[in-house]
């Protein structure tokens, strides 16, 4: 084995483990999925400036505003308004349930925790 | 001999690079053995959320769709409001037109039922499933954001008692409310289900109702309490279970509020007011049922006959959330705790 070899080799480690750094890394990427009813009907990257977003609910348009690693309510039809009321959510594996439109919305990547009890 | 040197620390090198290269392909290939699959349902007047982890696509796919139908099931026993074709619920209980002096219902029913009025007696009347009229009042009230009167209330003291006798019920048209109990329950038999087709790894979160199975790697699942108190869903505890249930019942998240005071959602039978002790109680237990209804239990009773009736169960733990100050664990409930 010449050196020629020897850094070839080592070269080739090299970009193994990055391919296999950078795979978890995306992985582990935050983005949030919402849900009508049980259908996924929108994914959001949440990797990227803040931007609202709108989709249909069973009692209307329930608008989301959502980036910066965070999502939130900020209008829709219900009684309560619990959903906007509860405001930004970060935290993987968190959700905000809009009850009366039947909107969940979820945020995934890698969790910090399996779930949240309230 | 320095070039012999070389060639084995080389060697040495490029083996343990290749062992972690093969480590970490396989700690990759392992986690995406065991695909997850979710769903959010709807039931029960509550999100549910289920996640089975499984290496079988279409089991799992199954196995949802077979966990919906228990959910719905127990929704149209429980359902209060409405009556189904396929039976008799609490629905039909109470509106019933019926001749009979005692009418048959399923079995599930009168089990749940028979533990209730069981509960009803151990706590000394705070667990009363069979004050309806009572809940009803509050459940209006928190509608429309205003305090019932006196006489209102007093009035939900005159319920028909619940009396059953071999798998029937006594037709006196008694308001049945199981809100604290049926949860769990469901939460329970679709666990049992799980299990029994072999898929042991899941999570669900039936509205504060959490059951985990076993972990899904080689850890338990962390559940975090929320922080009452916290407007932006702070966390107050971090809980480490596997086979475990995990039920919160907390008065901060449905109520109203009037010259400062807090009306909650959770009516104690005895002052017929809602509870203000805690802000919230959450039981682990290896029951979901008994995790559920105790939680109830737990937020009506003071703190003191509280942490004596933990104290003398096995395997069952309570945290209590007093104030932002003040939160009560029962003596094993550390063991649960990380970080």
């Amino acid at each position: 084995m010449n050196k020629a070899d020897k850094v070839l080799i080592l070269f080739l480690f090299g970009f193994g483990l990055l391919g296999l750094f950078f795979s978890q890394k995306r992985a582990s990427s935050s983005y949030a999925e919402v849900y009508y009813q049980k259908e996924l009907i929108l994914q959001i990257d949440l990797e990227t400036d803040l931007k609202q977003y709108k989709v249909k609910g069973k009692l209307g348009d329930v608008y989301l505003e959502a980036g910066d690693g965070k999502i939130r309510v900020i209008e829709e039809n219900s009684p309560k308004h619990l959903c906007s009321r509860q405001g930004f959510v970060k935290r993987k594996g968190d959700t905000i349930v809009c009850l009366p439109n039947e909107i969940v919305i979820v945020l995934k990547g890698e969790k910090e925790m399996d779930t949240i009890l309230r | 001999m320095q070039e012999k040197m070389n060639k084995v620390i080389w060697s040495v090198v490029f083996l343990l690079l290749f062992l972690l290269l093969l480590c970490l392909v396989y700690t990759n290939s392992f986690q995406k053995n065991n695909t997850s699959f979710d769903t959010h349902l709807f039931y029960m007047d509550t999100s549910i959320y289920v996640n089975l982890y499984e290496q079988n696509e279409t089991k799992a796919k199954e196995a949802l769709k077979e966990v919906e139908k228990l959910y719905q099931k127990y929704h149209q026993l429980t359902d209060r409001y409405q009556a189904y074709d396929n039976g008799i619920n609490l629905y039909f209980l109470r509106e019933n037109t019926r001749e009979e002096e005692w009418i048959t219902i399923d079995s599930e029913l009168y089990f749940l039922l028979e533990e209730s009025l069981k509960y009803y007696e151990m706590s000394d009347g705070l667990f009363a499933v069979q004050m309806g009229n009572l809940t009803d009042v509050w459940k209006r009230a928190i509608e429309e954001e205003t305090l019932p009167s006196r006489e209102e209330l007093e009035k939900t003291k005159e319920y028909k008692e619940i009396i059953l006798q071999d798998g029937k019920i006594y037709n006196n048209h008694a308001n049945i409310d199981l809100g604290a109990v049926a949860k769990g329950y469901a939460t329970k038999k679709v666990g049992e289900y799980l299990n029994s087709i072999g898929i042991r790894k899941y999570i669900i979160n039936a509205g504060g109702n959490v059951l985990v199975g076993e972990h899904y790697g080689s850890d338990a699942y962390k559940i975090g309490i929320e922080d009452p108190t916290s407007s932006i869903g702070g966390i107050f505890a971090k809980v480490k279970a596997n086979n475990k249930a995990v039920v919160t019942s907390g008065g901060y998240q449905r109520f109203f509020e009037i010259d400062g005071k807090r009306y909650n959602h959770i009516i104690n039978p005895k002052t017929l007011y809602p509870s203000d002790n805690f802000l919230s109680v959450t039981v682990i237990a290896e029951d979901s049922m008994q995790a559920d209804i105790l939680s109830t239990i737990l937020f009506l009773m003071d703190i003191d006959t509280g942490l004596e009736w933990i104290e003398g169960m096995d395997d069952v733990e309570a945290i209590w959330y007093v104030s932002e100050f003040e939160q009560i664990a029962s003596s094993g409930f550390n063991e649960y705790l990380y970080e």
